[in-house]
């Protein structure tokens, strides 16, 4: 799909990661994880209330935390939002609907961070944050392979996106890539995950 | 700080068998009283600071913290620290839950109290305009509603293209999902970790006793906490151990008052005895000839009674 069609079908379903299976058109990963659970395969089967409820607890303080302060570095933080963020989200389209949908973006964020209190919070407060969490993170996998034994679960897949992403993104300063790094255990298993599942499908030519 | 000047805390006052009504200065209350800090619960009830300030709030020497998270970290740091004992994991496990109340259960008790339209007229609003000083009463409890209704639409929907009520559904079902989970998690614990609370005790019961305490009209969110009954037990313990008449003393009376009821009780049985043997005695052929020996038992079955009762 080219880049603007997928950016197209993203304003309609509201959000990216979306996934697009005969009419139906499912955003979101909670809605993808019942959406494939419906269909039978689902990954947190094997465990049982308590570990369930953990699971779903970790999965929050990630999109508490990791999430939030990856919006407010891409878009609070005026270096990264000018040099980076805006030019990134505006260039699939043309002008003058990239600045207006880069300004409206901002400013959307913006406010969320107003409404929750993060907007008084400075940048070293928020890398902060994001230490607490990866350390949080890095003593509940402790030497396990995964997160519940030795499967993965969602809360696998929802840790590895977020982090490989934080990884891998070029920003204005290496200082979110060195926190992560500093725990090594989360390191090795994005890139345990990384060798597993997607190195494979290079192989296949998918990706 | 150095603990033994009582800090003043601003918070919003309290009703409904609760310390406070507002979960967040329950919250830092719960915490303070879990940590044995000493502070000055200040209620800014009918002052200027129901619209001046930020609540709760802890002043200490020329400044001040607000926010729970923040105000726990501070007390933490001057050596009250309720997590003590806890291990990593479990602090990486706090850290998790405390997230998980504040994405998945915070917006559906921000909608029952602030946004349903029954629950707001006849509860929320009356209460804290009748606690604020007049005129204030007239705009505080807007400008909250206001706050709270604008939190849930950034935080669960994309404002502005949804209102609010595409996303009720989803909150209620969250929050519905939210106190399942923290039921299974506490299982028949008397707290969350082990036999002392911590932390994570005292944001679960922040968010959770006013739910479980109020009256309100139009309350599915309440109707299904009421269903889950180690966390009904759970408030109910906090209350009682921490919050009945400034905490311990008051169930020291009641034991006190106990025992006294025990011992009068023990002491009648045993005048009654004395006066049915009195009466035998009285009644017995041998008395009527040895008239002069009466007297005599009665004071050593007393105080034999009144010894034998602190056992």
């Amino acid at each position: 799909m080219s880049l603007a069609a997928e950016a197209f079908v993203s304003q309609i379903a509201g959000k990216v990661p979306f996934i697009h299976v005969g009419n139906q058109v499912v955003s979101e990963l909670g809605p993808i994880v019942q959406f494939t659970k419906a269909k039978g395969h689902s990954l947190s089967d094997g465990l049982d209330d308590v570990q369930r409820a953990e699971m779903k607890a970790y999965m929050e303080l990630v999109n508490n935390m990791l999430l939030t302060a990856e919006l407010y570095i891409q878009w609070c933080d005026d270096t990264t939002a000018s040099e980076i963020t805006r030019q990134r989200y505006s260039s699939p389209y043309s002008w003058p609907l990239n600045h207006i949908l880069a300004y409206q973006k901002q400013w959307e964020v913006r406010r969320k961070m107003n409404a929750i209190g993060w907007a008084g919070k400075g940048l070293e407060q928020v890398y902060e944050d994001v230490s607490q969490c990866c350390q949080a993170l890095s003593q509940r996998l402790g030497t396990q392979p995964f997160f519940f034994n030795k499967q993965p679960t969602e809360l696998d897949a929802l840790v590895f996106g977020h982090l490989f992403t934080i990884l891998t993104t070029r920003l204005t300063t290496d200082e979110l890539s060195e926190r992560i790094k500093s725990c090594s255990n989360l390191l090795s298993f994005c890139r345990r995950i990384e060798q597993t599942y997607f190195e494979e499908d290079k192989d296949k030519g998918r990706l | 700080m150095r603990g033994q000047g009582a800090e003043p805390l601003l918070c919003w006052g309290g009703d409904w068998d609760l310390p406070s009504v507002h979960t967040e200065s329950l919250i830092v209350l719960a915490y303070a009283k879990f940590a044995g800090a000493k502070l000055t619960v200040k209620p800014v009830d009918w002052t200027w600071r129901t619209i001046t300030a930020v609540i709760p709030q802890l002043n200490y020497e020329c400044s001040s913290v607000t926010e729970p998270t923040q105000i726990l970290n501070f007390l933490r740091k001057n050596r009250f620290n309720a997590d003590y004992e806890l291990s990593a994991k479990q602090g990486a496990d706090t850290m998790a839950y405390i997230a998980l109340l504040e994405e998945k259960l915070q917006p559906a008790l921000l909608h029952t109290f602030w946004v349903d339209a029954e629950n707001y007229s006849s509860l929320t609003k009356p209460w804290f305009a009748a606690h604020s000083p007049f005129p204030l009463g007239f705009f505080v409890p807007g400008r909250l509603a206001g706050a709270a209704l604008s939190r849930i639409l950034l935080t669960k929907a994309e404002a502005p293209l949804h209102s609010i009520t595409e996303v009720e559904g989803k909150i209620y079902s969250d929050a519905k999902e939210c106190l399942n989970l923290l039921s299974h998690r506490l299982g028949t614990s008397l707290y969350f970790f082990g036999n002392a609370p911590t932390s994570l005790d005292a944001f679960v019961f922040g968010y959770l006793a006013p739910l479980h305490k109020a009256s309100l009209p139009s309350g599915q969110l309440q109707q299904h906490l009421k269903q889950l009954h180690n966390l009904c037990h759970f408030c109910s313990t906090i209350l009682q151990n921490y919050f009945t008449e400034a905490g311990r003393p008051h169930s020291n009376q009641d034991a006190v008052d106990a025992n006294l009821q025990k011992l009068t009780q023990l002491v009648n049985k045993e005048s009654n005895l004395i006066e049915k043997m009195d009466d035998n005695l009285r009644s017995s052929p041998q008395h009527r000839l040895n008239r002069a020996h009466r007297p005599a038992p009665k004071p050593s079955f007393q105080t034999a009674g009144r010894n034998s009762t602190p056992a």
